[in-house]
């Protein structure tokens, strides 16, 4: 896909406090098949848990149509109350809102009695909206940037900072390890078609609670991630025994660590458009990384070409928002 | 009544040759005014052919027009609602409820919308009705036409903006 480049530079490696284990001799896309593996095997065991189907009661309020519904606890999803009632909802419906205070995911599933409503793109307040697209996107370029480069150029992600509109792009933080290599037009157009094909595929995005142990596990080869796990962890409920790490997997091709939710599924993504590549100096993990820059606008809303390529050129210039950093342990919110 | 002085009618009234509202002079074209007028100030929003009611809307403002004006122990603005109104309760909700309602609006207290036309819903296929919504201001149904919607939250516009001030301040500093 990408034209041969020449020899690499390989930047001073960052040592991590766990230990990563050596990725010289696997390509991106066998690491990424452990990760999916190790996803799925704790995706079992979860479900596995579940002894008995219980029933909760939902009470869904839609301008449209308001009804009770009953399903199944931690089996059910907001995405099947929808496909209860209409496929406008299913659609267009990118986050849910639980009892009118937390923002909950599409493929989530529902744990307790509540009343659900179903966010989309064009309402009055949809700064969460907002958010959950831009990370979702930033979440697609890192899985762009893992596939999209030949197999002899070892791609290491970072981490994406959190969606910020000032900026006018949302970015991920990754280390190329491809030197001095400057994008053309045509190569954000090629990174950018990626993008697109994984609209036509409609894949989902589902959440994980892990524990740190099966974090570390599945980020085994990814030196960056493995450094940001401990700072990750927080207890999802109160009951809970461990403190767990919100992990999401798209469709069954990619998994990534972030904790906000993301939108219900790929094929609301509108136009997506990569912008630039800058390099970037990161002093937690003592290198000069890249940040990938990108724009993009849902499905349902409507812009005209010429506005968006407006955007775009806003959206080459440098993103500043906040640079891969490490807290201390126990403040986990630095990176998303 | 020519002590009662005109204002202007704030509502519009067409040049185009009127048709006869319906056969058999001014009095079966007073009865005909009446019952309307009777079913608008009732049930506030009716619906109907639009050229007795498109009439009886000049009748409604001019009535409460009076009402605002002279009050309710005036002889002459009572003498006309006791012809226009004849369920006489409707007299006490003229001066009881849209008064007050209307009390600091000065322009036309009724709206009218036209309805789409249904072909063929007569048997002579040529004979269309151009049906109209008539309404009170200000009444308690839903809106027939809804409040515009904000949009200036969703992430296109939000983009926009930031591009739109952006833009501003580079103005600024050259």
């Amino acid at each position: 896909m990408m034209k041969i480049r020449s020899c690499l530079a390989l930047s001073r490696r960052f040592q991590s406090t766990s230990s990563a284990l050596s990725r010289n001799h696997l390509t991106n896309d066998e690491i990424r098949a452990h990760r999916l593996r190790i996803f799925n095997n704790e995706k079992q065991v979860q479900i596995e848990r579940i002894r008995r189907v219980e029933k909760i009661e939902i009470d869904v309020q839609d301008p449209i149509q308001s009804t009770k519904l009953l399903m199944n606890k931690n089996l059910s999803t907001p995405l099947h109350c929808a496909r209860h009632l209409s496929s406008v909802l299913v659609d267009r419906s990118c986050l849910a809102l639980i009892d009118d205070q937390h923002i909950w995911d599409m493929n989530r599933p529902l744990e307790r009695d509540c009343t659900l409503k179903f966010l989309h793109f064009m309402e009055e307040n949809c700064e969460e909206q907002n958010r959950a697209y831009w990370r979702t996107c930033s979440f697609i370029i890192g899985y762009i940037l893992e596939t999209a480069f030949k197999s002899t150029y070892h791609v290491e992600l970072c981490s994406f900072p959190p969606p910020h509109f000032q900026a006018g792009s949302f970015a991920y933080d990754a280390q190329l390890n491809i030197g001095d290599w400057k994008p053309t037009r045509d190569d954000l157009r090629c990174l950018s078609v990626q993008a697109y094909k994984l609209r036509d595929r409609d894949l989902r995005f589902e959440r994980l609670d892990v524990t740190q142990s099966v974090a570390e596990e599945m980020f085994a080869y990814d030196r960056f991630k493995l450094a940001q796990i401990p700072h990750m962890l927080r207890l999802v409920t109160p009951t809970d025994t461990q403190p767990r790490l919100s992990v999401y997997r798209m469709g069954d091709c990619h998994v990534d660590i972030t904790r906000g939710p993301l939108i219900s599924s790929t094929k609301q993504i509108g136009r997506f458009e990569f912008s630039a590549i800058h390099s970037i100096d990161v002093p937690s993990y003592n290198e000069t990384m890249h940040r990938v820059q990108a724009l993009s606008i849902p499905a349902q809303l409507h812009l005209h070409y010429w506005t968006f390529d407006y955007l775009l050129e806003r959206a080459k210039k440098k993103n500043n928002a906040s640079v891969p950093t490490l807290g201390k342990a126990k403040t986990a919110e630095k990176l998303e | 009544m020519s002590n009662l002085s005109t204002r202007t009618l704030r509502v519009t009234v067409p040049h185009a040759i009127r048709s006869k509202l319906v056969v058999g002079g001014q009095d079966a074209r007073h009865e005909k005014i009446k019952a309307v007028l009777g079913e608008l100030f009732r049930q506030e929003r009716i619906e109907g052919y639009i050229r007795p009611y498109d009439e009886t809307r000049q009748y409604a403002e001019r009535l409460i027009e009076l009402a605002k004006k002279y009050g309710d122990r005036h002889v002459g603005t009572m003498q006309l609602m006791d012809y226009w109104l004849t369920d006489k309760d409707l007299i006490h909700k003229v001066f009881k409820v849209f008064v007050p309602r209307y009390a600091n609006t000065i322009g036309p207290y009724t709206n009218s919308y036209r309805l789409p036309i249904e072909y063929g819903k007569f048997q002579q296929p040529f004979k269309q009705r151009q049906n109209i919504v008539l309404e009170m201001k200000d009444n308690p149904y839903p809106r027939i036409i809804p409040d515009p919607r904000n949009y200036s939250n969703i992430l296109s516009n939000v983009l926009l903006n930031e591009a739109r001030k952006e833009y501003r301040n580079e103005k600024k500093k050259t």
